[in-house]
């Protein structure tokens, strides 16, 4: 699928476009979860992986770490 | 306001507090309180509390494709964060707390004491139809309007 298909889906009306991105955004918050406790299981520092997704190693501490 | 409401019907909003954390949803919104209605022991018939979590699931598969995403892609159901840990407090949305105010309305016109589950059914009855809630009724076949008349059928024949 382009990306460009996306972007310009301007046909879909706000009720639809607009739960259509909390629901990818949904996705992505599992995506980054699964993916954040995979890097540090193999030893990935915070700095690395907020460096990775671009935050601040204190942004992704606060998140997951303890 | 919820000083009035009965128990069943303070049931009904903390179930859509648990609807909303589990479906991994920021906000408690009409949705919610309609799955919370339909979990009641107090539930009005014909509204299936597991059908109208999937309804809730179709919608969301409907706007992705709306926006031009295959669902099938996404899978809506497990792309909700399951097990978020710790009970955090969720706020209403404008709309649900309209709909609790609707439901103490409809308490007085009845002039019932009371806030019950049926006084927030009723409450639900009345969405515009771009509504979450309403466009869940609408998928499962529910006409708010027969709905209505069968909820304040049931009042008269219970008093």
């Amino acid at each position: 699928m382009e990306l460009s298909e996306v972007t310009t889906a301007g046909d879909a009306d706000p009720e639809n476009g607009l739960r259509a991105v909390v629901v990818l955004r949904r996705l992505a918050d599992r995506l980054e979860r699964t993916h954040v406790k995979r890097a540090r299981a193999q030893g990935w520092t915070w700095q690395q992986i907020g460096d990775a997704l671009g935050v601040s190693r204190q942004a992704v501490h606060k998140g997951y770490g303890r | 306001m919820f000083e009035r409401f009965t128990k069943d019907a303070h049931l009904v909003v903390t179930s859509a507090m648990e609807e909303a954390q589990n479906r991994s949803d920021a906000r408690v919104g009409n949705e919610h309180l309609l799955l919370g209605v339909a979990g009641s022991d107090a539930a009005p018939a014909g509204l299936d509390l597991a059908e109208l979590r999937l309804e809730l699931d179709r919608l969301d598969s409907e706007a992705l494709e709306a926006v031009g995403i295959d669902p099938g892609l996404v899978d809506v159901e497990t792309s909700r964060s399951q097990g978020r840990t710790g009970k955090k407090h969720i706020p209403f949305t404008r709309a649900a707390k309209d709909t609790l105010t609707a439901a103490l309305k409809e308490a007085i016109a009845l002039d019932h004491r009371h806030i019950g589950v049926e006084h927030i059914a009723l409450a639900l009855t009345r969405l515009p139809s771009s509504d979450r809630a309403a466009r869940a009724l609408a998928g499962r076949g529910v006409d708010p309007a027969d709905l209505r008349r069968s909820l304040l059928e049931a009042m008269r024949k219970a008093s």
